[in-house]
């Protein structure tokens, strides 16, 4: 136990050692003698190595080498105990199965099965208002163990959550205080932490988190799939002018002729011919013309009610925006190389 | 009577409510008439001028008219001067149809050449628009207990009248046509001595 955690200590420490050192000598020799599958020679050279001082990804390349050696050699508890370290180091470095034999994706997979780590942590890029969203968080442990996952920021230390996984696990983080109020933009870092007695496993992933306005919305001035209609139709020709003209006349032209007093002769009848002579005439002028246009009182009725329901609309969203506007949008991107 | 005449348009000028469709419109009309009286063969035509007002608040509508015009008997008597002056108030049922009151006053130069008449009128008025440009209307009145100035009565008189109008959407410029008939029995001691007025007028009239 200690020595794995020294092991990883010693992983992260030299990390940042590894672009700047030099390789080391005994490591090149090794990966030589193992290109040209001079296994014995190249196990020595990798031992040797490890006595020295190696860089986090020398480290790591050196157990692998190990591991794959002692495997072709059959040397079974060496490859699973190189395996042990390989994953310790770096858990999500695992054998690619089609390029390595089954024997050896076999030893990985015995001493994976024989430490406690945590692997594939994995969280995607998240946008949304502050209290209505949350971060999902993948991850997987080599064996069953109760995991605790906090948030630790500049100043803030939250627990997300606390769940025994079996294998495959995640939880979601919201980005809140516990009084609601979302946590301060900057970096975080999600530690996930494993306990599987008497082993324990820590993992990490940075995220930063963005705050920004949250987006209104534009006010709508129709309703998708309802549009508006027309107020007014055009009617065909008709002929209701010059019957309409045609009855008047019949009707003024009728009484005056029954209602003539008699004992005074017979009128000229200039007046009454002129006066429905013109009457007629208009009429039926007023019957060529092109009909008036008519409202439609179905559609304006209709109209009023789309332009109600609009108005109702735009009395919503700008309710949603008041609120909006005293929102924050929130945005989780995992820091790239956060993973740890 | 005109002071009645000035108060009524004065109210009607100034009392429209809010929302309440107003026009005023004056016309200028030219006349042809026949006058016949009495008996067969004693007739007069002739033609003359007029004008008038008519004022339009929401369901009320008042119409003031007068003209003139110079008589010719056929006989080959004297020719006299007629001069008659109307006022018709409306209120509107419903949209094809008013109630209208009113009353006229004819006047003659010479005095004695024909009677001079004044009533009183209870009618109707029906007007129904052709489309937006032409209207047209008739209207009917019973004219009780008419005044002579040579005195007598009549038991039935009544008039009507035909018109047409066209004229521009917004109803400023107007050209109409219409006919008037008016027929009165008049009796002077148990002698019918009738009078019958045919006229037909056609003019412009501009509104506001």
């Amino acid at each position: 136990m200690v020595r794995r955690l020294a092991l990883v200590a010693a992983f992260l420490v030299m990390i940042p050692l590894r672009v700047a050192a030099q390789e080391n000598a005994a490591l090149v020799q090794a990966r030589q003698a193992y290109e040209a599958l001079d296994y014995r020679s190249a196990i020595v050279s990798v031992r040797r190595a490890l006595g020295q001082q190696l860089a986090g990804g020398e480290l790591v390349e050196a157990y692998e080498m190990l591991g794959f050696m002692y495997a072709a050699l059959d040397s079974t508890s060496q490859a699973v105990e190189a395996f042990r370290n390989l994953i310790i180091l770096d858990p999500d470095r695992e054998p690619d199965a089609l390029r390595v034999s089954p024997q050896i994706t076999s030893l990985y997979a015995s001493a994976l099965g024989q430490v406690l780590v945590v692997r594939r942590v994995g969280i995607d890029s998240a946008s949304f208002v502050a209290g209505s969203g949350r971060v999902p968080l993948r991850f997987d442990v080599s064996q069953p163990a109760a995991v605790r996952v906090r948030a630790v920021g500049d100043g803030i230390d939250v627990q997300v959550d606390s769940l025994f996984v079996p294998a495959v696990g995640g939880v979601f983080w919201s980005p809140v205080l516990d009084d609601g109020t979302p946590v301060p933009p900057g970096r975080y870092r999600l530690m996930i932490e494993a306990f599987a007695r008497p082993e324990q496993y820590a993992a990490q992933t940075v995220v930063e988190v963005r705050h920004g306005a949250v987006d209104t919305l534009a006010h709508v001035t129709s309703l998708e799939g309802y549009d508006f209609l027309d107020e007014v139709e055009q009617p065909g020709r008709n002929w209701r002018p010059l019957g309409l003209a045609a009855l008047y006349t019949a009707v003024a032209s009728a009484a005056s002729l029954a209602l003539e007093n008699s004992g005074l002769g017979s009128p000229t009848r200039e007046e009454i011919a002129g006066v429905s002579g013109a009457v007629l005439l208009t009429g039926f002028i007023m019957s060529l013309k092109k009909p008036d246009s008519r409202p439609v009182p179905a559609n304006i009725e209709y109209n009023r009610l789309l332009r109600d329901q609009i108005a109702q609309r735009n009395a919503d969203i700008a309710r949603e925006n008041d609120v909006r506007r005293s929102q924050v949008q929130m945005t989780v991107v995992p820091v790239a190389g956060g993973t740890q | 009577m005109k002071r009645i005449l000035g108060s009524l348009v004065v109210v009607l000028l100034c009392a429209p409510r809010a929302g309440m469709a107003q026009t005023i419109r004056f016309n200028f009309d030219a006349i042809g008439l026949t006058y016949q009286e009495v008996r067969e063969g004693r007739e007069a035509t002739g033609t003359g001028g007029g004008g008038g007002i008519e004022i339009r608040v929401g369901k009320f509508r008042l119409d003031a008219r007068a003209y003139s015009a110079q008589l010719e008997p056929d006989s080959g008597g004297t020719p006299y001067d007629f001069k008659q002056i109307d006022v018709r108030v409306s209120f509107a049922v419903n949209r094809l149809l008013a109630l209208e009151v009113g009353g006229g006053r004819r006047y003659v130069d010479p005095e004695l050449a024909t009677q001079e008449v004044g009533v009183i009128r209870i009618g109707f008025l029906s007007e129904n628009q052709l489309n937006r440009l032409a209207d047209v209307w008739i209207r009917g009145a019973y004219l009780p207990d008419p005044q002579f100035s040579g005195g007598g009565s009549a038991d039935l008189a009544f008039e009507f009248q035909l018109g047409v109008g066209i004229g521009t959407a917004n109803k400023r410029f107007r050209f109409h046509a219409e006919y008037e008939f008016q027929r009165i029995d008049r009796e002077v001691r148990s002698n019918d001595v009738p009078m019958q007025l045919s006229l037909a007028r056609a003019g412009i009239a501009f509104g506001f």
